[in-house]
């Protein structure tokens, strides 16, 4: 790419106030870009027992109860009701 | 002159070099999976490095200590002493962002001879840009609020730490965050809001056109009173001035035009006097 089409590209673009993309195109690309960073969809199930959460045991996350643990991380999922 | 050498990353293919090219020349004509190209490119790009004789940093350190740091201050300075920071200021960015370019290559960072130097140059006007237009919205904003008699306390923008911090302004108690557009919304999908309120920009689809709204928590629109509508963000400008309730993350989220806020806490600031 020549410099002197990037230097008439910059000017153009720094004397332009125009906004350049619509905010729905904005987010709709945004959440593809999120959809193709996970690269990897992990399923779990689990029901509701006495009130809480109980995932059932996976082959591919370590779970407890209403436990997930992942990497370095506890996540512990509770079950609003939704008021 | 010292030596000068530019590494992109491998992910960042031709495709990506070229919507590059194609969004300083005509953004207008970009479509949306090229968009995605372009926001990919320039991540991206905050990882490519440049060696300057030894040294060797980052596009994004590059930006933060080099550029950020040349220009941010005294363009802050001349955006707070402005009679019409987003009119004055644009012309104040501008100069900025072609000085900018002008010392990029009196160092040899933006060269015929380097390669892939265009790279750097637009990386740092790209980031410029949007750094002048947020403070641009930020400082018109709190001007309007000076001149509605609004009382408020704000960060202080001439101070670097102070630009960083998590609120930038707090209105009878409640923090308050000014944004050039709602994209925070989509990060908050990840870290949790953390402001009361925030003043920000909604695109009216119809009217094809920006107009300054306030999002606010239900508790903080509680303290100003009045009715809502049930809308989404995508509907709530057409319901307008009617205040509108949108359910964001599970939470209701309260969304008004600005000059109803502004009228709402004028009101509420009198009353209290």
């Amino acid at each position: 790419m020549s410099k002197k089409r990037f230097d008439k590209a910059f000017a153009k673009f720094i004397r332009s106030s125009e906004e350049k993309i619509t905010p729905k195109t904005f987010f709709q690309v945004l959440d593809e870009i999120e959809r193709e960073r996970a690269q990897k969809t992990i399923e779990l199930q689990a029901r509701i027992v006495e009130g809480q959460l109980q995932f059932a045991p996976s082959p591919e996350l370590s779970v407890r109860g209403n436990e997930i643990w992942l990497g370095q991380q506890r996540i512990v999922v509770h079950v609003s009701s939704g008021d | 002159m010292p030596n000068i050498q530019i590494t992109l990353p491998v992910s960042l293919t031709a495709p990506h070099l070229n919507t590059v090219l194609k969004y300083f020349e005509r953004a207008n004509r970009i479509s949306p999976p090229e968009w995605k190209l372009v926001f990919e490119a320039f991540d991206l790009l905050g990882r490519a490095t440049v060696k300057i004789g030894r040294r060797r940093i980052t596009f994004r350190q590059f930006y933060e200590r080099e550029v950020e740091r040349r220009y941010a201050d005294d363009f802050l300075n001349d955006l707070l002493a402005t009679d019409v920071p987003e009119a004055e200021g644009e012309t104040l960015q501008q100069k900025v962002a072609f000085n900018l370019l002008t010392w990029l290559e009196q160092d040899g960072l933006y060269h015929s001879e380097v390669a892939d130097s265009e790279y750097l140059a637009a990386y740092c006007l790209y980031w410029w840009t949007s750094f002048a237009r947020g403070y641009r919205f930020e400082v018109a904003i709190l001007r309007e609020l000076q001149t509605a008699g609004i009382v408020f306390t704000a960060h202080d923008l001439r101070i670097r730490a102070e630009r960083f911090s998590p609120y930038d302004l707090v209105i009878d108690r409640r923090l308050g965050d000014i944004k050039h557009t709602t994209y925070f919304l989509h990060t908050a999908r990840a870290l949790p809001l953390q402001c009361d309120f925030y003043i920000t920009r909604l695109y009216h689809a119809r009217r094809r056109r920006y107009q300054p709204i306030v999002i606010l928590t239900e508790e903080t629109w509680r303290e100003l009173n009045g009715a809502v509508t049930t809308a989404t963000l995508e509907t709530a400008a057409e319901i307008f001035p009617a205040p509108a309730q949108i359910v964001f993350q599970g939470k209701n989220l309260i969304v008004v035009t600005f000059d109803l806020w502004k009228e709402r806490v004028k009101r509420r600031q009198q009353k209290e006097t």
